[in-house]
């Protein structure tokens, strides 16, 4: 991907200021922090030789004792005073930097909460977040470099500052030498430093060009090298594997090559070396001649050696402070560049929140509190970037109360059809209506709280049981227990050692529990029971599960649905026959609708194959 | 496995560093030597700078004589800073790949250890440790060369520095290096708390790691989205964020008492110093251009003994992470390697497993997973395993296939015991499907061979047996194809059920004697399920094979049964003596049976 080389100033100011608001939010007080160690790390020096300067003058002049103990006496408790300063500024900025990484993820943690759904799963999105993500951890692109940028501006404008007026000394003084006087030794000095200033900022953005396309270049290593390094290591589920197929092997060999690939940069490197020593000589020329500018005016009596201590001293600062300054601009046309690609992801929008209905029940309320209609009008629905549509022409009305079972063959578009419901994606074509209303115009919010999902991929977290069962709900220890009872986690539940208060995995609690895929399967039931929305949806419920749980399911499923809709996906025909009517799904179009004893009958349909698939098994 | 040894030296982890260097990248010494020499040459420059102009004024030359020594020693300095920028950025450039090298030892050692070693607390927090001081821009691994330098560099330089000052009264310098001493003392503090805090600041990074793991997980966000878990991870982030900040708070204060500390020393120093010179000009011992040399020479050598402090506490803190480091890498392998017995011998034993009372216990478990199981398996044998959830079918295939072994008794393979056999060649024996599985960002025919070498004709072979050839056969790059679109661009991205078929494939080229399947079909439709069932059928003759499955009717197929209860065979023998026997195998298939019966259970109202 290639990144524009330079931004105009107006765009590059927007950018730098919403960089400002974005630090000065998440990390509070990073950015005072920082100003006030530049100006004490900046004005110390400054002081120092400015204080030193007079005691010189004095050894070289009068030699007055009394003045003498009254510059020395000045020169060290200031020294002191400042050093004690800095190192109180010192901590409050590193206080603040050692947590700006972890803040700094913040954002991006924050930007996975609120996006929308189908950007979770789009992978071009995923990588451009990772993209981002990497662009700031590894390198400091973009926000990183804006702070460290702003303290180096910071320095340099104090530097500039202080030394400014001793600078306009030294050209103001006079000499016995007409020459040496002469204003045009103003410009001569500027046009030396000139080709150092600019010599520099030339270099150093030819140096980010070089900068940027090896990130370019390495990008795809780095991926690799995280997933090698990091992933293959730390996936406990991937252990078993990777020993009984000598992974360690191929994670060997792809490393190596990952080293290869850097050490094969070396003219990269060198190229890049070659511009910054070029640019630190051609600053040091300046440098030089002002020097030499200073020595010639102290030897035409201009002013004596503590004039020289000093302005030699004063032009030191002001070299490098310019070149801060100026740096700054470099630097700020290259972090613009980053900053624009990472508000660039993070201003991705989700429409979903554009609606504004509360949902209520229907007027004439006929089943009290769950009256919700559910219609599907001629949805299809295509996956981005997909190639074709994953449903086709689905049009159905969700009744009140019943149980519905979705039955078909992997890819059939039973997990996107349960998607679509939820809202997690609204569909390419069609409509779907709740209570007669397109559900785009509900407040989203209100929209997915009527429904208890448990997904196939389910997810618990490390924390406390009650926070996974009762999750954003408000807590209630007695109703915990209860759906976990019904959804069969009663009897773990009493062996736990801090019952409820006990947490799922060590990632979070060293005294945490490790629970099986089953038990966990039972948890994500008991989370959506608890929830008690009017619809109710299981995607593969008991697939974790043995015989035995998975028979309580089934005969604890009236007592678990209650009066919901419920609606569960399942390959274990079993349970079709629990329910009042089965829609089997193939290829994206729902073909046979039905009860059980309706659909067995029907040779001709695709219920009847996958009935006997898993029956002629059990025949005895 | 708990070894708790007295942390190493400081000098003996210094060196240790400088031997990986030198192996891996001798180059980066040569720079790390010679950025320390300049860095101590520009000060030195600098120092004698306005010492030389006000010589040369003061002795009374001709202005040319000025101009020229003054543009000599100028142009010098720059040269050096030039050369400075170029050690600078060279030696950046090798520590980024210094970091690559230790992480990718750190990962070798993470995949080839013994499976065991996964499951120990302190295999984990040293791991996570590990892979933290090598990443970042502030790793301590990555940046000990800057130490070296300043520590080299400050070192050069204070006997530079002392050389000019000796020629002062000896008392003096006697007097700077005790306070410089003293300094050091104060210096320790923030080393000491560190190290008795590490360990703190390590979990809650982990705490904190955790919770953005769970909220960036692309598979967790439909759950974290339907049930507004999103205001949960954000209260518990910021939790964790006080407790750092709280942590680094506490750091700041015992680094900044210790700087107050060394600031009161300087403070005392030159003081002294400066007094010391006056009186020496006052009395006219020394002019304007040496009392410049000296005031220079003195704060000079200040900064050279808080560098030489600073440079040797972060040492001390990086020697301690290096300990880590190493105790890491030397965690004991207890699976013999290269010394156990090897696959020719036992290509020819007999091919049968003997588990005599086998127990196992995982790391602090309050019971035994595997509680006394004696089993004969031959060869040829086709086993299943079934038992309800969590009752110890996945670790008696662990314990079979060598990943884990017994805490009692003793499991053979052949003419000796397991544990005797190389390790790595036993896994061989072992063609698995597991539940849990990894697939690499590789090219899909050396994911089927698992290794670089495949053979093209036999991965197609394969692959049509698994079913998977035309699929594959249709991608752009067809089995050269890489797998994982998350890693690769062009990568491609398998269902659930495509996932299933590529594993078996893989398990089809190893062509080992023995099968593993655990578990494999809970995610497919029943058509794939049974055309699964039949390819596994077909594929297990002339093999030993063992099963685990939920499903009784998969397991219908097998020669014998094993019903696991509580870590015990409760019930042995082929599906029709199991139903004849009418005991709890009979139940648990009458259980699943039922529903699929005409007029079978009904739902209890």
């Amino acid at each position: 991907m290639k990144r524009q080389d330079k931004l105009p100033i107006r765009e590059r100011a927007a950018l730098t200021l919403r960089a400002w608001r974005t630090v000065r939010r998440f990390c509070p007080g990073l950015l005072g922090a920082t100003a006030a160690r530049a100006a004490a790390a900046a004005l110390q020096p400054f002081v120092s030789v400015l204080l030193s300067a007079r005691i010189v003058d004095e050894i070289a002049g009068e030699r007055d004792a009394g003045m003498l103990a009254l510059w020395t006496a000045l020169t060290v408790s200031v020294n002191f005073l400042f050093s004690v300063v800095k190192g109180c500024f010192d901590k409050l900025h590193s206080d603040r930097e050692n947590q700006m990484w972890c803040t700094f993820g913040r954002l991006f943690s924050e930007k996975q909460l609120s996006m929308d759904y189908a950007d979770v799963e789009d992978a071009a999105v995923q990588k451009q977040k990772d993209r981002e993500k990497n662009n700031l951890f590894q390198f400091g692109n973009g926000l990183a470099q804006f702070v460290w940028t702003l303290r180096d501006m910071l320095q340099g404008a104090f530097s500039v500052a202080a030394s400014a007026g001793a600078v306009a000394a030294l050209f103001a003084s006079r000499s016995s030498s007409a020459v040496m006087d002469s204003p045009l030794w103003l410009l001569l000095l500027a046009a030396g430093m000139a080709p150092g200033i600019i010599g520099n900022a030339r270099l150093f953005r030819r140096n980010n060009a070089l900068f940027l396309a090896w990130c370019g270049r390495m990008e795809p290593y780095n991926r690799l090298f995280s997933f090698f390094g990091f992933t293959l290591c730390q996936d406990d589920a991937r252990a078993k594997d990777v020993r009984l197929y000598r992974q360690d092997l191929s994670a060997d060999r792809e490393l190596t090559k990952l080293e290869k690939a850097e050490s094969g940069e070396r003219g990269y490197h060198a190229r890049y070396a070659a511009n910054e020593t070029l640019a630190a000589l051609l600053s040091g020329l300046s440098y030089a001649v002002c020097t030499l500018f200073v020595a010639l005016k102290a030897y035409f009596g201009a002013f004596g050696a503590g004039g020289v201590v000093q302005y030699v001293g004063m032009f030191a600062q002001f070299g490098s402070g310019l070149q801060k300054l100026v740096f700054t601009f470099s630097d700020n046309a290259v972090y613009t560049v980053h900053l624009k690609s990472l508000f660039a992801f993070l201003d991705r929008p989700n429409r979903k929140y554009e609606g504004t209905l509360p949902v209520e029940k229907r007027a004439f309320c006929e089943n009290g509190d769950t009256d919700y209609e559910l219609e599907l009008r001629d949805v299809s629905f295509r996956y981005p970037g997909a190639a074709e549509d994953a449903l086709r022409h689905v049009s159905l009305k969700l009744r009140v109360g019943k149980r519905l079972a979705i039955v078909g063959r992997n890819g059939s578009g039973k997990t996107t059809f349960i998607k679509l419901l939820c809202r997690l994606y609204d569909p390419t074509e069609g409509e779907i209506l709740l209570n007669g209303i397109d559900i785009r115009k509900y407040k989203y919010e209100e929209y997915l709280s009527l429904f208890s999902v448990v997904f196939q991929d389910f997810r618990l977290f490390a924390f406390p049981l009650r926070q996974n069962v009762a999750a954003g709900g408000e807590y209630d220890a007695d109703r915990a227990r209860d759906c976990l009872e019904t959804a069969g986690f009663g009897e773990r539940l009493r062996t736990l050692p801090k019952g409820l208060d006990t947490c799922l995995g060590k990632e979070l609690e060293e005294d945490g529990v490790e629970i099986s895929g089953g038990e966990g399967q039972k948890v994500a039931l008991a989370r959506a029971i608890y929830r008690g929305a009017p619809f109710l949806i299981l995607d593969e419920p008991t697939a974790a599960l043995d015989p035995v749980a998975e028979a309580e399911v089934y005969e604890r499923f009236h007592e678990i649905a209650g009066d919901k809709t419920a609606v569960f996906i399942s390959h274990r025909l079993a349970s079709c026959r629990f329910c009042d009517s089965i829609l089997v799904f193939d290829g994206g179009k729902i073909v046979q609708k039905g009860s059980h004893d309706e659909l067995v009958r029907d040779e001709s349909g695709p219920y009847h194959a996958l009935w006997h698939a898993q029956a002629e098994y059990y025949s005895a | 496995m708990q070894e708790r040894h007295k942390p190493r030296s400081t000098a003996a982890n210094m060196l240790y560093l400088v031997r990986c260097t030198g192996k891996f990248l001798p180059s980066l010494l040569v720079w790390t030597a010679t950025a320390a020499a300049v860095q101590t040459a520009i000060p030195v420059l600098e120092m004698i700078l306005p010492k030389i102009i006000l010589s040369e004024l003061s002795s009374g030359g001709t202005w040319q004589r000025l101009a020229a020594v003054t543009a000599g020693v100028s142009l010098s300095l720059i040269l050096l800073i030039a050369l400075e920028k170029l050690c600078e950025r060279c030696v950046y450039d090798r520590k980024l790949q210094m970091g690559s090298f230790h992480l990718h030892r750190i990962a070798n050692k993470t995949l080839e250890t013994d499976y065991e070693n996964r499951e120990s607390e302190r295999f984990r927090t040293l791991q996570q440790e590990c892979c933290r001081m090598c990443q970042g821009n502030e790793s301590e691994l990555r940046n000990v060369y800057y130490s070296w330098i300043g520590l080299l560099s400050g070192i050069a330089g204070f006997f530079a520095y002392s050389a000019v000052l000796a020629q002062l009264h000896p008392v003096l310098l006697v007097f700077l290096i005790l306070t410089a001493l003293a300094g050091s003392f104060t210096g320790r503090a923030p080393v000491k708390w560190l190290d008795a805090h590490s360990a703190e600041r390590a979990r809650y990074n982990r705490q904190l790691g955790y919770v953005d793991l769970a909220a960036e997980d692309p598979r967790a966000a439909k759950d974290i989205l339907l049930y507004r878990m999103g205001a949960l991870l954000r209260k518990r982030y910021g939790e964790n964020m006080e407790k750092i900040a709280g942590w680094y708070r506490r750091y700041g204060r015992v680094v900044l008492r210790s700087s107050i500390a060394d600031s009161s020393l300087s403070l005392l120093r030159e003081g002294v110093a400066y007094a010391y010179l006056i009186v020496l000009a006052l009395r006219g011992a020394i002019g304007a251009g040496d009392f410049v040399l000296y005031f220079a020479a003195i704060s000079g050598f200040s900064a050279w003994m808080r560098a030489i402090v600073t440079h040797l506490t972060a040492l001390r803190r990086t020697s301690l992470m290096t300990d880590k480091y190493r105790a890491f890498l030397d965690i004991p392998e207890r699976f013999r390697r290269a010394g156990g017995i090897s696959t020719a011998e036992m290509q020819s034993c007999p091919r049968t497993f003997q588990l005599t009372d086998v127990r196992y216990r995982y790391a602090g478990a309050p019971s035994d997973a595997a509680a006394g199981i004696s089993l004969r398996i031959e060869a040829g044998e086709h086993i299943g395993i079934v038992g309800l959830n969590g009752v110890g079918k996945t670790t008696l295939v662990k314990l079979l296939c060598g990943l884990i072994d017994p805490t009692e008794g003793e499991i053979r393979y052949g003419n000796a015991a397991v544990a005797a056999y190389n390790r790595l060649e036993y896994y061989a024996l072992f063609s698995a499907v597991f539940q849990q599985y990894s697939l690499l960002p590789i090219p899909l025919c050396e994911i089927v061979a698992a290794s670089e070498q495949y053979d093209l004709q036999k991965v197609r072979l394969c692959l049509e047996r698994a079913g998977l050839w035309e699929k594959a056969a249709s991608l752009p790059d067809g089995v050269h194809t890489l797998y994982d679109r998350t890693i690769h661009e062009n990568g491609v991205a398998f269902s659930g059920g495509e996932v299933q078929k590529l594993l078996l494939a893989r398990a089809l080229y190893r062509d080992a004697p023995v099968l593993l399947l655990d578990e494999p079909t809970a995610a497919l439709d029943p058509i794939s399920e049974r055309e699964l069932y039949e390819s596994y059928h077909a594929i297990t003759h002339g093999k030993t094979a063992v099963f685990i499955s939920h499903r009784l009717a998969s397991t219908r197929f097998c020669d014998r049964i094993l019903l696991i209860e509580d870590g015990r065979i409760a019930e042995e023998g082929s599906h029709e003596e199991l139903m004849r026997l009418g005991g709890r195998y009979a139940a648990l298939y009458e259980t699943q049976a039922a529903y699929y019966r005409e007029g079978g259970k009904e739902e209890k109202p």
